[in-house]
């Protein structure tokens, strides 16, 4: 693993964007930085710009109007860029999956790395999210099938 | 300015007296209460596929399909927003909400639940009537009430068999058993 | 940051409550979707009562601070025509003199029955909107302990037939920020057919200009802040042509021609 790779799986610095979400998904990213959460021990830290982030994240279905911006925002962070889309609503539409005005979630804008669902998804959801994306921590949900023979 | 020193000091005074409330989250577990509303859990043995979750579900992703003698119960939890009605329209209490809320994937497609049940198919006409389960609920609650079939194997037949066989012995099929 | 640090147990309390911190899923067409739960008072009121002693607490002490008071004091200024011509609403409203709230002037839920205190203030600046919101906090802890005392028993739902579809219903309540209009239209198979929300922050918005003319750039963001804007309730209209795909989006002046001819 060379130094870059160290760097990278110790501290990242977040940027957000909301892309039409109801404000829940923020609030409960605001949310880790506070003192209950501090994702700030971690070194992962908001960012007031694209240029300075190393992961997006990101919320809401993507609504029409957002798309060309959200895609100048991907455009103007630097690579190597993880995108992380937290809710539901950017998992898959959420409730507005066949609406008109949005585009169904964000895997059909960007390509994702990590989705994390939730509505909102708790704090330490997204804590769990964004170290599962860095590697230092297993997936926990597998598909569940039953069939009755 | 003396002022300002003083509030100075109170605001001090507050972040030392709050000390550390940090919750050593990633490195022990927290668990949410025991109301949480969180991944649906679907309990095979008791559903009977009668579908009031799929309209009740907001997000449609709950769909029910009939084919070559198997239903299928898929619930795409990519989109769901955990709002509990699906437990709250199910009549056998089969979806329960659990506390699972650490969901993170790479893969949406992981978030599924399929269940296949088998369907009985009517011993007149071959058309399916419903699963298992479903007839064994019928029978089940029929044994547990004051009225009694007069003929058992007339809940091997589907709507239309029933009917048929109704018309032509209209005599009562139920009777109450004293 | 100590705030944030106060505010957490609320939303202890609404998982316990509810089932969620943020989203409720309580609104059932009816009434709610389920009754409190028998501790309910004796987790709730001494959370709120922590609550109180420690937000008193902390605006005690930010009160005199000179170099909070030197930032929020005389910026931002939205003087009370201008708040009035702008239309603004909730907090913002307040804090420039306007005696306006949905809950006393047009009385939703159980709010007739309880007793607060509309709180006005006349500065107009951040420092005047600040206060706004620090009193009101004071007086939804009142609220709650008068409403945890007066409710009654009983269903927590009311039974009704069918909802008919193609119906309409519009309603005015007091969010946070301000009145929030909704605008529902139900539809077939029990679901909304139409739904549209008016949030308070559209209005509040408009007046960014009168509130920023004259001030330094350092002064922008904390002065949009002191709104308290929730961006996703803003949303310029794109029309879509659904046969051929066309996309287009007006611009005012379109609108207000359309609108008008509408209206003729």
């Amino acid at each position: 693993m060379n130094a870059l790779d160290w760097c990278f799986k110790k501290s990242i610095w977040v940027y957000h964007v909301n892309a039409g979400s109801c404000n829940g998904c923020d609030i409960e990213i605001l949310d880790v930085l506070t003192p209950y959460y501090d994702v700030e021990r971690f070194g992962i830290r908001l960012v007031h710009t694209p240029r300075h982030a190393d992961a997006l994240l990101v919320a809401g279905p993507v609504t029409r109007q957002v798309r060309e911006r959200l895609i100048r925002v991907y455009e103007s962070t630097p690579d190597p860029k993880l995108v992380i889309a937290v809710g539901s609503c950017s998992t898959g539409g959420g409730i507005w999956y066949n609406s008109y005005a949005t585009l169904g979630g964000l895997g059909n804008v960007l390509p994702v790395a990590i989705y994390i669902p939730g509505c909102p998804p708790r704090p330490e959801a997204i804590l769990y999210g964004v170290a599962q994306a860095l590697g230092l921590v297993p997936k926990q949900v597998e598909k569940q099938e039953f069939a009755e023979v | 300015m003396l002022k300002h020193t003083i509030s100075e000091l109170k605001e001090a005074l507050i972040c030392l007296e709050a000390g550390q409330v940090t919750l050593p989250y990633p490195f022990q577990p927290h668990p949410p209460d025991e109301n949480f509303r969180g991944k649906p859990v679907l309990h095979t043995r008791k559903c009977m596929s009668c579908g009031a979750c799929g309209n009740a579900c907001p997000a449609r992703l709950i769909s029910i399909r009939d084919e070559a003698g198997i239903r299928t119960l898929s619930f795409e939890l990519g989109r769901c927003t955990y709002c509990g009605m699906c437990r709250d329209a199910c009549p056998q209490e089969a979806i329960t909400l659990s506390q699972q809320f650490e969901l993170s994937t790479e893969t949406p497609g992981d978030l599924l639940i399929r269940a296949e049940f088998k369907l009985v198919t009517c011993r007149e006409c071959g058309h399916p009537i419903g699963t298992e389960r479903q007839v064994e609920l019928v029978r089940e609650k029929l044994k547990a009430s004051d009225m009694q079939l007069l003929d058992m194997s007339y809940l091997e037949l589907c709507i239309n068999c029933k009917r048929k066989i109704f018309i032509r012995t209209p005599a009562l099929m139920l009777e109450v058993v004293s | 940051m100590q705030a944030w640090r106060i505010r957490e147990p609320v939303m202890w309390l609404t998982e316990y409550l509810t089932g969620n911190r943020k989203t409720y899923g309580m609104n059932r067409i009816g009434g709610v979707a389920r009754d409190l739960p028998p501790d309910a008072m004796e987790r709730i009121l001494p959370v709120i009562d922590k609550i109180e002693t420690q937000s008193v607490q902390v605006v005690d002490a930010i009160l005199d601070d000179s170099s909070l008071r030197a930032r929020l004091e005389g910026v931002g200024v939205l003087t009370t025509e201008d708040a009035r011509a702008y239309c603004v609403i909730g907090p913002t409203a307040r804090g420039s003199g306007l005696d306006i709230d949905a809950r006393r002037d047009h009385p939703f839920a159980a709010y007739d029955e309880l007793e607060f205190e509309v709180c006005v203030e006349h500065g107009g600046d951040i420092w005047a909107r600040t206060l706004v919101r620090i009193r009101e906090l004071l007086q939804s802890i009142k609220l709650v302990r008068q409403a945890l005392k007066q409710t009654p028993d009983g269903a927590v739902m009311a039974d009704f037939d069918e909802i008919k579809p193609y119906q309409v219903g519009v309603s005015s309540v007091e969010a946070p920020r301000g009145e929030v209009h909704h605008y529902v239209m139900t539809g077939p198979d029990n679901r909304p057919y139409r739904w549209r929300v008016r949030a308070p922050t559209y209005n509040n918005l408009q007046s960014i200009p009168a509130l920023l003319r004259g001030q330094t750039i350092a002064d922008a963001p904390i002065s949009v802040g002191s709104l308290d804007p929730c961006f996703s309730c803003t949303e310029r209209i794109q029309v879509v042509d659904r046969d051929s795909g066309e996309v287009r989006i007006y611009k005012q002046a379109e609108m207000l021609a359309r609108f008008r001819q509408k209206g003729r």
